[in-house]
């Protein structure tokens, strides 16, 4: 019994160890997910945006820009980023992985951005139009907001799936929760017990996100849209 | 009572099936590296299989207890942890016997002898030795004793990747300021690439082993065996011509 | 002289195999009050929308006030802006509010101050009796309130003509009669009106002229008595008689 619960102690203990070990890592893994999913929010809204008006020239480009970005591994979109380009522009760890990460889940906003512009019926934009305004002014004024509304679920889910990838940063050695989860467990050896505390930093982050995105999702509801109005 | 017997045959202990018998019966010898470490194991762009010093030796070991190899590629930092999980039944991946490491694995004798030393960018002025390197960013492999020992440097920041390749990228790009690794893969990337340069002494006196389960007594001793007669024969010497 | 505020030449337009509008040519005078009857896939909102600009045409011309409609001209949306359309089923925006919806034009195509727009949009309101609703959504309104206030939105540009598509359709008979007396308000106000109905009591009730179609041509057109009470036209006939047995 008191074998038992020693041994428990100093499982506790070398969690705790773990755990202040990595806490100043989360901070790093924040702000990579947030200053690329911002850059990504940006990059996909145009770029959806883009796709629907059928723009000569651009809108072939943003076909392009979206395929080729959602048919590459991120992992292998990072490493180009920061070792090859890195290199030749001088981006820094933090640049290169929001720049990666952020164009990467750029396509992907792009597609849902677009299919939610879609989903908004025709009659809005004949609205719109019938009321003078011109194409440009009937996507910023009617289009758009009812678009970005909609699309707040399936963005949200994007949002979390950029934390988990951020992970991925650690392959160019910047200091979030992965590599400095990864650096403890090679010195130490503990190793189901360093990934159990990534995991549990990992999940309280995103649990946190959720609970943020149900919260703007109510506010920013439109009354009388959806099953729940 | 048969709880214990469930628990001793899948611990693959000596008085059951051994892993040496195991391994002579299946005539395959399952290996463990992380081939991304030029000249001691990498993968060949040609053949597509693993190449290098420790490749050609663990081969020779293969035919002298009459079986084949087959190798598992594993980042280095799971590299131990694959072994205890029985992936394989045994690593070479120029690793270095280290107390640290022998807590969990047992290692043959060493097979080669192996220093850290820093690498630098041809141009670089500034450092020339162990002492310059305060303040400084060092590119290591994650999980390496080049690591380590970065660790155990004053007011240094340490960056580890997964491969050594990617460190020495970053040391041209200017995001490090110096590498920390085993001498022999760093010289031989100095030689390939021209853009770097080794500085000051060699830090530290390492050794690399072969590393086996530590339940697995039989086979250890029947690999440290036939690494003294390899030594004995010279063919250590001749991988070191054959490789450096 | 009196100039004719809209004029259709020839238009044709077809989609695909099917001929939507064949061959229409009409005038429309200044505040005249026109009212398009016919059975369903004549042609009506073809027509009307294509008036408006939201519809190409394959041949023949569409002027407003003397200006050619022209899609692919840049100044196309200040030609729109000219005229107001009551769609069937509303298409209020959702993200606004009822007076957001009203005042949207007001200030980005005629760039009114907020203020004058706000003001303007109220006065609206009370005219068509919406008072109270400014600060409603548009889900929150009645079919009846909802027509009313699309209406008001169209209103808020100060439109030389009103098109009106089917605007009762889908609303309940006493929303349907609240949005008739709306449109014989406007009739007396001396605003163009072109009514594209099912219901032929607003023609009755509204009608300068009546336009009846009937696959994509018109086949009559005149003063409500020639054309609803004693029809010359077969086809008119027939259709009276199906609609009214």
């Amino acid at each position: 019994m008191d074998e038992i619960l020693q041994w428990l102690i100093g499982q506790l203990k070398l969690l705790g160890d773990i755990f202040v070990y990595l806490l100043p890592a989360v901070p790093a893994t924040v702000e990579v997910t947030i200053l690329s999913f911002a850059l990504a929010l940006a990059v996909g809204v145009v770029v959806g945006t883009v796709r629907v008006a059928r723009i000569r020239i651009v809108s072939p480009l943003a076909r392009v820009y979206t395929d080729v970005v959602r048919g590459v591994p991120l992992l292998v979109l990072i490493f180009f980023i920061y070792f090859g380009l890195g290199g030749v522009l001088n981006l820094g760890r933090l640049t290169a992985g929001v720049i990666a990460l952020g164009v990467c889940y750029g396509a992907y906003i792009a597609e849902i951005f677009r299919a939610g512009i879609l989903s908004i019926p025709q009659g809005q934009y004949e609205a719109a139009l019938s009321l003078g305004m011109t194409r440009k002014q009937a996507f910023r004024h009617v289009i758009i907001p009812q678009a970005l509304r909609m699309v707040i679920p399936p963005v949200a889910n994007e949002f979390i799936a950029c934390l988990k990838d951020s992970s991925l940063v650690s392959v160019i050695a910047m200091r979030e929760i992965t590599r400095a989860g990864r650096e403890y467990f090679s010195r130490t050896f503990a190793d189901f017990q360093v990934w159990l505390v990534v995991a549990i930093l990992y999940l309280i982050l995103t649990l946190t996100l959720s609970r943020l995105v149900s919260y703007m999702e109510k506010k920013f509801k439109m009354r009388g849209y959806g099953v729940a109005a | 009572m048969p709880l214990m017997i469930l628990v001793l045959t899948g611990c693959g202990a000596d008085d059951e099936l051994s892993t040496l018998d195991r391994i002579e019966r299946d005539g395959v010898l399952r290996i463990g590296t992380d081939a991304t470490y030029i000249p001691f194991e990498y993968v060949s762009t040609e053949t597509g299989q693993p190449e290098g010093y420790d490749i050609d030796l663990i081969t020779r070991v293969c035919s002298e207890l009459g079986v084949e190899p087959e190798f598992t590629v594993s980042p280095f930092d799971g590299i131990i942890a694959g072994l205890t999980t029985f992936k394989y039944d045994c690593v070479i991946s120029a690793m270095t016997i280290t107390a640290n490491r022998a807590e969990r694995v047992a290692f043959t004798r060493p097979y080669y002898n192996a220093g850290q030393t820093i690498a630098v960018t041809l141009d670089n002025d500034v450092i020339h030795g162990v002492d310059d390197l305060k303040g400084k960013r060092l590119g290591v492999q994650m999980g390496t004793t080049g690591m380590h020992l970065a660790d155990s440097f004053e007011d240094v920041e340490v960056f580890p990747f997964d491969h050594i390749g990617a460190a020495f990228i970053d040391l041209e790009n200017g995001h490090v300021d110096a590498v920390i690794n085993d001498k022999p893969v760093t010289q031989i990337a100095v030689k390939e690439k021209g853009t770097i340069k080794i500085v000051g002494e060699t830090l530290t006196s390492e050794s690399y082993g072969i590393a086996v389960r530590k339940t697995d007594t039989l086979l250890l001793n029947r690999l440290n065996l036939i690494l003294n007669e390899l030594d004995n024969e010279g063919f250590f010497d001749e991988l070191q011509k054959k490789w450096f | 002289m009196i100039r004719d505020i809209i004029s259709c030449q020839n238009v044709c337009r077809s989609f695909g195999e099917q001929k939507a509008l064949d061959d229409v040519s009409f005038k429309v005078q200044k505040g005249e009050k026109i009212v398009i009857v016919g059975p369903s896939g004549a042609g009506k909102s073809t027509l009307l929308r294509c008036i408006n600009a939201l519809e190409d045409i394959d041949s023949g011309s569409i002027a407003i006030d003397e200006v050619v409609l022209d899609r692919t001209h840049k100044d196309i949306a200040k030609v729109r802006s000219e005229v107001g359309f009551v769609f069937q089923h509303f298409h209020l925006f959702p993200h606004l509010s009822v007076l957001g919806n009203i005042t949207l034009a007001q200030r980005v195509v005629r760039k009114r101050s907020p203020d004058e727009s706000d003001t303007f949009a109220t006065e609206l309101l009370e005219r068509f009796g919406l008072t109270g609703k400014a600060q409603s959504y548009p889900s929150e309104l009645s079919g009846g309130q909802s027509q009313r206030a699309a209406i008001c939105r169209a209103m808020a540009l100060n439109p030389k003509i009103l098109l009106f598509d089917e605007a009762t359709s889908a609303l309940d008979p006493e929303s349907m009669s609240d949005v008739v007396e709306v449109m014989n308000f406007l009739a007396k106000d001396g605003i163009t009106l072109l009514i594209v109905t099912h219901e032929l009591s607003v023609a009755r009730q509204v009608a300068d002229r009546v336009m009846f179609m009937d696959e994509g041509r018109i086949e009559a057109i005149g003063p409500v008595d020639e054309i609803l009470v004693n029809p010359q036209n077969q086809r008119v006939k027939d259709f009276l008689a199906k609609v009214l047995a």
